[in-house]
Formats: structure tokens, sequence, C-alpha cells
């Protein structure tokens, strides 16, 4: 991840200091995206470095069982981040996430990402979270597939 | 491996085949690990048959997993040359991630690997 340069924006900086209660209109006309239900938001495989925190809406994490039909791996909500892993990793997005309602997101670019997540620990430990509660329902998934052979 | 730490935890060794942590274990105070030197498997069995190893080198963090989600470990460490290791208390831990960018940085790396190796499972199921 790249440092955060002198020119921040204040709005993000607010958000890195604050969390979701720092959201303003403002702030999502500028990172702001809408997603309706079934709408693919990340494509597994495609390269991307944005990272992507939840307003409002469900976002379900897929991969991709043939033309046109996604198995669910996980199911995220308002407050989660996702996006993240390609851009810690410097790799192809790791799964296809699709809007499960509609939902409405901040687009977070490398370089904003790192703002906010150099401004306060919580992101630090929000992601551990989120890949900690991740890690723990695919072992689930795993577990039961191989329970129901 | 220049990580500057706010807090030093406890220096520990172990020989090759030593178990640092087993799994089903719940302690009162889990122990996270940096490796200074040598090499960690970090292992999560599915069934008696079907398991996932993830493996670890210097520099890596491991036993974060259990710490965040609040649970018995759901993995066991096996030290698969001689290892030095440094094992903090989760408030050190804290401390560190707090004090240390590039200390949270590489916590959060190695849970994005484990994760994108067991996903890579579920896609071959």
């Amino acid at each position: 991840m790249t440092p955060a340069t002198p020119d921040q924006d204040l709005d993000l900086l607010k958000l890195g200091f604050e969390g979701e209660q720092a959201i303003t209109a403002e702030l999502y006309q500028k990172h702001g995206h809408s997603y309706d239900t079934r709408q693919i938001i990340i494509r597994e495989g495609e390269f991307g470095r944005e990272v992507y925190l939840i307003i409002s809406g469900r976002v379900v994490v897929t991969e991709k069982v043939n033309q046109g039909s996604y198995k669910i791996l996980n199911s995220l909500g308002p407050g989660e981040i996702f996006g993240e892993m390609a851009l810690m990793e410097g790799a192809p997005r790791s799964a296809t996430l699709i809007a499960a309602a509609p939902t409405r997101l901040l687009a977070l670019q490398e370089k904003d990402f790192a703002t906010i997540f150099q401004s306060h620990p919580r992101w630090a430990f929000k992601l551990l979270g989120a890949l900690g509660r991740r890690i723990q329902t695919a072992f689930k998934v795993v577990e039961q597939h191989y329970g129901n052979r | 491996m220049s990580v500057q730490l706010k807090e030093t935890g406890i220096r520990k060794t172990y020989l090759i085949d030593d178990v640092i942590f087993r799994s089903d274990y719940l302690v009162m105070e889990p122990c996270v690990y940096m490796i200074l030197s040598g090499e960690v498997d970090l292992i999560h069995k599915y069934n008696p048959l079907q398991k996932e190893v993830f493996h670890y080198t210097q520099g890596d963090i491991v036993g974060v997993l259990e710490v965040y989600t609040g649970t018995v470990r759901l993995t066991e460490a096996v030290a698969r040359t001689e290892v030095q290791a440094m094992c903090f208390t989760r408030e050190q831990f804290e401390k560190n991630m707090i004090g240390n960018l590039k200390f949270a940085l590489i916590a959060i790396r190695n849970l994005s690997k484990m994760l994108r190796q067991v996903n890579g499972r579920i896609k071959k199921l």
C-alpha cells in the first residue's frame, strides 16, 4: 500500500478518525456508488486496487460455478469492507462480489484507503476481524462439503 | 527484519516438529507469534483425512485468527525447522498493531493469504 499524501481529502481523514458515522453526502458524492440487486461489483480474476466500504444493503461473496451461476461463500453487510485482499497481496480479485439487495458503498482508491487506514487503528482491527470471520466461514463450507460426502 | 516493535514479547525456541499451539484448545490468553527465524506449518483439519496446511516463514505472524474470532484454536502450529519466535499477549499484539503500520500490514496479509488458500480449495470441491 502506498503512503498517504499531504494533499489528503479532509472528508476521508474524518472517516478515518470517526468511522462510518463520518460518511457525509459530500463524501458519498466523491466516492459513492450504488448497485442494484444481482449487479456484479467486482469479478474474480480481475485486477483492481479499490477497497469497498458497504454503507447500506448486502453483498455476497461468490465463486462462479458455470455460466451465469454462482455459489455463495459469504455475505457482507453495512460497515464491512471488501476488496482489501487484492490490495494487500497485489494479486487478482479472489472472488466475484454481487449486490444481494440495493446496495450503496464507498469505493476507495488505494491512496484514499491508505489515508483512512493510517489515520486510526480501528481500520487495521476491522480488517483483521473481517478476515477472521471469513476464514471461519470458509472452513465451515469445506467441513460441510466433506461431512456430506 | 526491520520491524520496530512497540512491545516486545517473550522469545521462545522450538525444535523441529514441536507443537507451538494445539487446535481445539481454549486458552484464557491466546498468544500471537511472530516468526524470527525458521518455518512453521499451520494446520487446520477438516476431518481425519482432509486438512489445510498454511506455510509461514521468517517475519510472518501466526495465531492471530482465534484472537479475532474469539474461538478455540482452529489451527495447530508445528515447527518445520528449528524456530525462534516472539510470543505476544493480545495486549502486546494490539499495541504493536497500533504503533507499527508495517506490523499491522503483515498480520493482515497473513490472514488474507490464509483466506485465499481456503477459497482456492472451495473452488476445487
